[in-house]
Formats: structure tokens, sequence, C-alpha cells
């Protein structure tokens, strides 16, 4: 149930120009069907252009007016977050780089697979799995891959995930820890605990789960993320325990190429990033 | 002049270009609004009918929004061919979207009027009307505002209410209204802030702006 209430501060944050993007959206849906919220808009704005130049000025569209239909437009006018990281796999030299890599994975396959964890901790995609990530911002969308030294993407952007699993593994956890051993969850999170079903078979470079907002709970230094494949699943536990015992040994996130899960029938990878302020 | 007659631009907004977006955005956004502010004519069948234009704030800007949402989807660039004006593009994109609405009554046929044997927006293809078009019963809701406003005014002494007149409503510069009153730059900042606060806590008397003062720390 929504109440009035709560959009008349928004209303006033519009004047403001403090009224971000989600709630513009909010608030005009909320508005385009409440007679009421709709009459106090329209009184709000309009004492808020004769502020700006009186009585005359009732009919002129204040500046933020016009800056909060841009931001709507803009960000409206902009690709979904997956059709981007679509696109950018899609140029060129990255459909080169993964048919070469596809041809690579495939020779790997034919070779029997070691019952063992098999450790990658440059994230290359030449394993028959891999986990590579993306940092998107405003403009551009760059791949963290090792060959940016550190591969670096700063706190305001969000992070996107892929994995490859040529191996078809049928599950994945992907998991990122920092320099102080705080884990963050990507695929599963809370409340989930187990792996999650890998989505695209054997595809490579398919995006698991959803944008990661690096600011809300990433802090600048260095971010290892950790892609765990295998056919029974991993439990957050498992990975509570290895990080803890990464911890205990006082071993620096920035060598911990290896997550200490003690299974043997894990495929895994890793690949260090850092997250710029 | 069309702001994409230049190749590179049109280019650069045709692949969704965030920058030339929004140059176009603010190049196109006085005339868009104008034009949904006064309203236009149209022809439906054999009658003529004349919108009348969004009056309040609330549905102008919906309006404006959901224009420029059009224009800028990736089929919309794409269909634009680069030599007609982008202004024409960009009205016709709007005056669908009035008809539209007016024909799915999302917009309260009360806006729309019939004319009788007029001229079809005086040979304009998008039937553009002058500024004065607008009726006294659109600016209803203006009126009583501007009311409140005038009973601000009344309220203030004649020194201040000059001041406010001059700087708020005539838009004059700091410079020259503080040396029409004899102040100096610093009194007349205070002066300005004072009456601007006041100004707002009357509107919050009213019941308007409640929360303005809280956001705006």
């Amino acid at each position: 149930m929504t109440s009035c209430a709560q959009f008349h501060p928004m209303i006033d944050s519009l004047v403001a120009g403090r009224l971000a993007r989600d709630e513009w959206r909010t608030l005009h849906e909320h508005a385009a069907g409440c007679g009421a919220c709709r009459d106090r808009y329209n009184r709000t704005v309009l004492a808020a252009r004769m502020l700006a130049g009186g009585p005359a000025a009732a009919r002129r569209q204040l500046p933020v007016e016009a800056a909060g239909i841009a931001r709507f437009v803009m960000a409206s006018t902009r690709p979904p977050l997956g059709e981007r990281v679509r696109r950018f796999l899609l140029r060129p030299r990255f459909t080169f780089a993964v048919a070469a890599a596809a041809a690579a994975a495939f020779v790997l396959m034919l070779r029997p697979r070691p019952p063992a964890e098999r450790w990658n901790a440059r994230g290359g995609a030449e394993r028959a799995v891999a986990v590579r990530a993306f940092c998107l911002t405003e403009d551009a969308v760059t791949a963290l891959d090792p060959a940016a030294q550190p591969p670096r993407c700063p706190a305001t952007a969000q992070l996107k995930l892929a994995a490859t699993n040529r191996a078809r593994r049928a599950r994945v956890f992907l998991v990122g820890v920092d320099s102080a051993y705080r884990v963050k969850w990507y695929a599963p999170r809370p409340p989930e605990t187990a792996s999650v079903p890998f989505p695209g078979g054997g595809a490579s470079d398919e995006p698991v789960g959803g944008a990661i907002q690096i600011g809300v709970n990433h802090r600048p230094g260095p971010l290892r993320i950790y892609g765990l494949f295998s056919d029974k699943p991993v439990s957050a536990d498992e990975v509570r325990a290895a990080v803890s015992d990464l911890e205990r040994r006082r071993v620096a996130i920035d060598g911990a190429e290896r997550l200490p899960l003690g299974r043997t029938d894990v495929d895994a990878v890793s690949l260090l990033v850092e997250i710029a302020p | 002049m069309s702001l994409l007659l230049d190749r590179g631009r049109l280019a650069a907004f045709r692949a969704g270009n965030a920058r030339v977006l929004e140059q176009v955005y603010y190049a196109y956004l006085p005339e868009l609004t104008g034009y949904l502010d006064r309203g236009f004519t149209f022809r439906s069948g054999a009658q003529i009918f004349r919108f009348r234009g969004f009056a309040e704030p609330f549905d102008l800007n919906n309006a404006v929004q959901e224009t420029f949402l059009r224009a800028f989807q990736e089929s919309a660039r794409a269909a634009y061919d680069g030599i007609s004006p982008f202004r024409v593009y960009l009205l016709t994109i709007a005056r669908n979207l009035v008809i539209d609405q007016l024909r799915k009554r999302e917009v309260a046929t009360v806006r729309m009027v019939e004319v009788e044997g007029g001229e079809d927006g005086a040979g304009s293809v998008l039937g553009e009307l002058e500024p004065d078009s607008g009726t006294a019963e659109d600016d209803l809701l203006i009126q009583e505002m501007a009311g409140l406003y005038q009973e601000f005014v009344a309220g203030l002494d004649e020194r201040e209410a000059t001041f406010f007149r001059a700087r708020f409503e005539r838009e004059l510069s700091g410079l020259g209204v503080a040396r029409e009153h004899g102040l100096t730059r610093m009194q007349m900042r205070t002066l300005e802030n004072k009456l601007r606060d006041r100004f707002l806590k009357f509107m919050q008397s009213k019941g308007y702006l409640e929360h303005y003062e809280r956001s705006k720390t």
C-alpha cells in the first residue's frame, strides 16, 4: 500500500533539484494516477517557479525540472546493462579472443580432467573454466583482464561478472574477498547459501548475477574474485571457512590465488582486481 | 539551424552518444515545451480541433519526457533522416503523442475543442499556435498561486516589496538592485536570503514546500 505522504518530500526534493532518478520515476508513476499528488506537484512547482520569477514565470519550466527529465530520459536511452556487456563482448577484438579461447578450451576438453582443484590465477580464458569482471561506468565498459596492471575499477562504478564453463560444471559460486578478508557474495547472494546453477550450459563469458554497485559494500584496495565451478554445490559456510583459514595464516589476498576449500571436485579460478577510490 | 546538420554529430546521435543526446535535449527543449504548453490545431476527418496545451506542470513535464523518450529510442534515432529539421521531427512526435493520448482519453478531452470553420494551424503542418492562445480557465491554478504570491508581497514593507519584485520578479542583476537600493553586495545577499526564507515559510504556512528546507540542508 502506497501512502501519498511519502511522495510529499519527493515533490519538494524535485523543486530543490535533489530528486534521485529512481525517485523521479516513482513519483511520476504515482502522480499519474493520483489526483491529490498531481495537484500538490502542480502547486509546489508553481510556487517554486514564482520564487524564480514571480507570476510571470508560472509557465516557465525550472532548470531543475528540465534537468530531472534529462536525467530520466538519458538513463532510459542507455541500453540495459546486460546488453552493454554483450555489445562489449561482441566487439571484433573480443570476438577473436573468444574464438581463440574456444579453440583452446576445445583442446583442453579433449584431455582427461584431473579430479583436483585447478586454479587459474590470471582468470584467463585459456582454461576450461574462467571468470571475467567488467567495470561499468557512465561512459564505458572495461574488461578487468590481467593485461591491465592491475585491472582497476572506480568505487563509483558497477561490476559485472561473467563466467566461462567449458568444463560443463553444473554450478558456480562467485565470491569476492578484499584485503581485510571481508567476503562479498556475488552468486549466490544471501539468503541463498549454495552455489547457483550455471546459467548458460557450456557457454563462454556468460553473465552471472546482477550488476554490483561497488560503492555499496566495497572499499578501495585489492579485491580477489573467486569462481568455484562444481557439480555438487559449494556452500557459503565452506567459503567462509576457507577465507578464515587464509586470514588465520595471514595470506595476503593479493597472493591468495587459491581458496583452501579442501575439495577435489571443484574447478576453481580467481582474478585480482583493484577497486580505486 | 538544425543541430544535427553536422554529419559527425548526426552519426553520434544515431549511435546514442550520451553527450550529443544531452546537447540535442537542451537545444530543443524550449521549443518543445512551448509547443506543448501553447497547444496546436489538428485535423481529424473533416473536422479541425484545437488542443489547448498542457496548462499544468505535471502534464507538461510528462509530455516532454515521453516525447524525448520516443525521439531518443534507437529506432527513432535511426529513422531520423538528418535532412529535414530535427525540430519538425521532434514536434511531430509530440503532436502524435498528444493525439494518441486524446484518443485513449489519457488527456482530459476538455483540453481539446473543435474549431468552427477554422484554419488548420494557419497552414503549418504542425498546427502551431500563437503564445497568447491560452484561455482564462486554463490559468485557474496559476491565478490561485499568483494570488498567494501577491498576498506574500503585500505583507512586505515597501522597501522589501520593491527589492523582492526587482530581484525575483524582474530578475534584475544583484549589483544593479543593490545600487538602486543603496546596499552593499553583502547587504543585498542578506536581504535576498531573508526574503527567500520568508517566502518559503509563507508557502509552508499554506501547506506547500513543507519539506523544502529539510531537503535543502
